[in-house]
């Protein structure tokens, strides 16, 4: 079948919502990826990767609030890059002299880990990136900087990471291109491979996590659950095979879910009691522990949940009952509430600008505090911004945005960068485009502005783009980080 | 028929639902019905709770014509009857509500009470209120504000002399019944909505929880002075008693938004501060409040707002208590 075809009944169906649950979207966009990479003819992993992110970028643009589809297309872009890395360094072995590999020693086992030189990058194929082996891997910055979000980054790029094997891959590349019929990309197939097991662990992810079932629930326990989550479900039905415990299930109001998940529970055999919301507190005093499921789990540990959840951890935290949250690796995210891409509530929330006057007539500026909490997401420490909805601001902003005249981006960097200053954001919902038209504009009178600040921390005349970066990864003190930060902004100058 | 504590069978039983009140700070004595049970139930759906609750004082159906029939239905004097018909039903909640309504029956059996010949007033008129208080109890547990009044009570109708006449008697009885209402509740109302108004200010976003006569006063008279602010009400099943609040204030025209307790954590960051009304306080500092006054606390808290609770002097009680599991009142499952 035509994968153009598919793509859009897929998209299709994502906008009408008619694919339920995190798991069916994951599945079904591993499965559109390999039959991107199977049927489609790519000479080499610039291609490919172009490729997947265009479908990718579709796909999650056909449902922003379903992360897992952005993690799967993520790995299989991860897949790739490890695929080009591995070649890259086949090639450089290949041509490298001996002394140019010994230079290569020189440096160290720990900083070579970090540069990604040859025997780090032997040492970490096929591992993921873990404590365990954090030393032997490559840099950091290097996974985290597979974001494909949108058409703002462009990829940061492997090629940039090995200088030294870069021409002459190019040179292959380009010998290739010269013959009639460009043959496939000769690792394609591992990646294949490696899409094949990634699709079979998505298949298993609810039999290993029931699997540990029996050693986290013990006898007459009293486990807590809210809402209905199909994971958490599976979990407990496996434990009720060889344990006896009583669960109480809240009605997560306003779906209502917590019905579902009772009548599941006691169809299943176990002791099952359902109870409102606001009875949470109360019985929280008495379960041993805490069970929920969750729509996404975000780079600094947050938890996109449903709704309520936040107030059963709270209530968790106040009587340090232990939580649990249930999830599959699809719904592991590298993004970070701030990030534009994570949408709560199913519609879209994110940074938009107030202008001042609109601030100071609302008396927002002085009212509201910085360190609040986001929305269903129980994350900690990230300097988060506030949500006004204030109507009139809706309007400026559309005013703004729509007409992208000179003097409205200075207007809008002015305000941004009191509003960095101040450390406050204000952020009302809008459509996407108009929030990526107004970033652009940002940033391109930002590039015309400043071109070399971009990766120096300096106060006396702040690239605005860094200053905003700098205002929100307000918790990450280390260099590394800020120059991650940088060096995606500076992709955003790039044309 | 009277449901036994007896622990429920583990296994092949249908969801049971059970009321419990979660409140501020510790524990709860609202009126907390459980959530919407089973209505398909597999199992046989018992009446008795879980065995957590089996210390608490069991749900009984309280009908009309099951108090009628009743031996107490003839004994006690109609207007407590009516009363009690009420409590149950839950025409009357609030802690408040319920005692300034108990004191009104009460004085309506002290005026139409008798002494019979060869008894003497107070030890007979005490027996008289007991039973009218028992009955009270048999259709939904007293709650504290309830029992101070009768303590209250009691210790006036010990204090009067013996050799008094009984009409005497009896109007001294409703005249400090009468102040005892209007210091404790109503004076105390005034001095607490003066002080509670002077917190708020001009461009306020006040949260509120379910439905408080001491706050919605607060708030009422904080609109009638002038002040601009605006309301958010949360509310929560299955008493869905904000509707009631947001009712009252939109006739004030005072701006108000609705939200469900599961959305509480998305609105707590445009809100400046929280009022609560309580049914109690403890003398460890227990705030005890409508199901539900916990959560909203928490998360005022955790958002760093100001939770300001409003609560008469003639609720507070001596005893401790630390969860809401301790002391509790079970609602119809």
């Amino acid at each position: 079948m035509n994968l153009s075809n598919l793509v859009e009944d897929y998209c299709t169906q994502l906008r009408r919502r008619q694919i339920h649950g995190s798991f069916a979207c994951a599945k079904k966009t591993a499965e559109v990826m390999r039959l991107l990479i199977t049927t489609q003819r790519h000479t080499d992993a610039a291609s490919l990767i172009e490729d997947v992110r265009t479908v990718g970028t579709k796909l999650q643009a056909a449902k922003p609030v379903e992360l897992a589809i952005g993690n799967i297309v993520r790995r299989v872009l991860h897949m790739i890059r490890e695929e080009q890395q591995q070649e890259q360094l086949e090639q450089s072995e290949a041509h490298s002299t001996p002394d140019a590999k010994k230079e290569q020693k020189g440096p160290g086992l720990l900083s070579q880990a970090f540069r990604g030189g040859p025997a780090a990058r032997a040492l970490a194929m096929g591992r993921a990136v873990s404590l365990s082996n954090l030393l032997d891997a490559p840099a950091l910055p290097e996974v985290s900087d597979l974001g494909f979000s949108g058409s703002r980054l462009q990829p940061t790029t492997s090629e940039a990471a090995s200088l030294s094997a870069g021409e002459d891959a190019d040179s292959k590349r380009s010998g290739w291109r010269k013959g009639k019929a460009p043959p496939q990309w000769s690792s394609k197939n591992n990646v294949i491979e490696m899409l094949n097991e990634l699709i079979d662990e998505l298949d298993g992810i609810e039999q290993q996590i029931a699997q540990q079932a029996v050693e986290h629930i013990h006898a007459n326990e009293v486990i807590l659950t809210y809402g209905m989550s199909d994971t958490t479900y599976d979990f407990l039905k496996e434990a009720s095979r060889k344990r006896e415990f009583q669960v109480v299930v809240a009605e997560a109001a306003p779906r209502y879910d917590g019905h579902r998940m009772a009548r599941q529970l006691a169809e299943s055999k176990i002791q099952t009691t359902l109870i409102a919301d606001s009875a949470v507190f109360a019985m929280m005093a008495r379960a041993n522990k805490v069970l929920v499921g969750a729509h996404a789990v975000l780079a600094n540990g947050g938890v996109i949940a449903p709704s309520g959840v936040h107030m059963v951890a709270l209530a968790a935290k106040r009587h340090s009952v232990p939580f649990v949250v249930l999830v599959g690796l699809h719904k592991l995210s590298p993004l970070f509430p701030h990030d534009p891409d994570v949408t709560f509530n199913g519609e879209l929330v994110w940074i938009a600008v107030q202008l001042q006057h609109h601030m100071k007539r609302d008396n927002l500026c002085d009212r509201s505090t910085v360190h609040t909490r986001q929305p269903p997401v129980a994350s900690m420490g990230v300097r988060h911004p506030i949500i006004s909805p204030g109507q009139a601001a809706h309007h400026k902003m559309a005013e703004i945005v729509n007409s992208p005249a000179p003097q409205n981006v200075r207007r809008l960097y002015t305000v941004v960068q009191q509003c960095g200053r101040s450390g406050r954001f204000v952020t009302g919902t809008q459509s996407l485009s108009a929030y990526q038209q107004c970033w652009d504009c940002v940033i391109c009178q930002a590039a015309d502005q400043a071109s070399t600040s971009v990766a120096k921390q300096t106060s006396a005349n702040p690239c605005p783009a860094v200053l905003i970066l700098r205002v929100l990864h307000n918790r990450l003190q280390t260099a590394a980080s800020l120059l991650r930060c940088a060096r995606s902004c500076a992709c955003w100058f790039q044309p | 028929s009277s449901s036994g504590d007896a622990p429920v069978a583990g296994g092949g039983r249908g969801p049971g639902s059970v009321g419990s009140g979660g409140g501020a700070a510790a524990a709860a004595a609202g009126r907390a019905a459980g959530a919407g049970g089973a209505p398909k139930a597999r199992g046989p759906l018992t009446t008795s709770s879980t065995e957590l609750f089996a210390h608490l004082q069991q749900y009984r159906p309280v009908s009309v014509e099951g108090v009628l029939r009743s031996k107490e239905g003839g004994s006690v004097h109609p207007a407590v009857v009516a009363l009690g018909l009420r409590y149950a039903d839950g025409s009357i909640t609030g802690g408040t509500a319920r005692c300034v309504a108990m004191v009104h029956a009460l004085s309506q059996v002290i005026a139409d009470y008798h002494t019979p010949e060869g008894k003497s007033l107070t030890r007979d008129l005490m027996g008289t209120i007991n039973s009218s208080v028992d009955f009270l109890v048999r259709c939904r547990p007293l709650s504290v504000s309830m029992g101070n009044a009768i303590k209250a009570l009691k210790l006036y109708l010990s204090k009067i002399d013996p050799a008094a006449p009984e009409t005497a008697a009896k109007s001294q009885l409703l005249s400090q019944m009468q102040d005892w209402l209007n210091e404790k509740v109503a004076l105390a109302d005034k001095v607490l909505v003066e002080h509670a108004v002077s917190k708020v200010y001009d461009g306020d976003v006040i949260l509120t929880y379910a439905y408080s006569q001491v706050i919605l006063e607060v708030l009422l008279s904080a609109a009638r002075e002038g002040k601009r602010f605006r309301v958010l009400v949360v509310d929560s099943r299955p008493e869905l008693e904000g509707r009631q609040m947001m009712r009252r204030l939109l006739q004030a025209d005072i701006p108000c938004s609705y939200a469900f307790l599961s959305g509480l954590s998305y609105c707590m960051r445009e809100v400046t501060k929280v009022l609560l009304g309580a049914a109690a306080v403890l003398s460890n500092g227990t705030v005890l409040s409508r199901a539900g006054s916990a959560a909203v606390a928490m998360s005022a808290a955790a958002s760093s707002k100001p939770v300001l609770v409003c609560c008469e002097a003639f609720k507070f009680h001596e005893r401790v208590q630390l969860d809401s599991i301790t002391h509790n009142e079970l609602g119809d499952p």
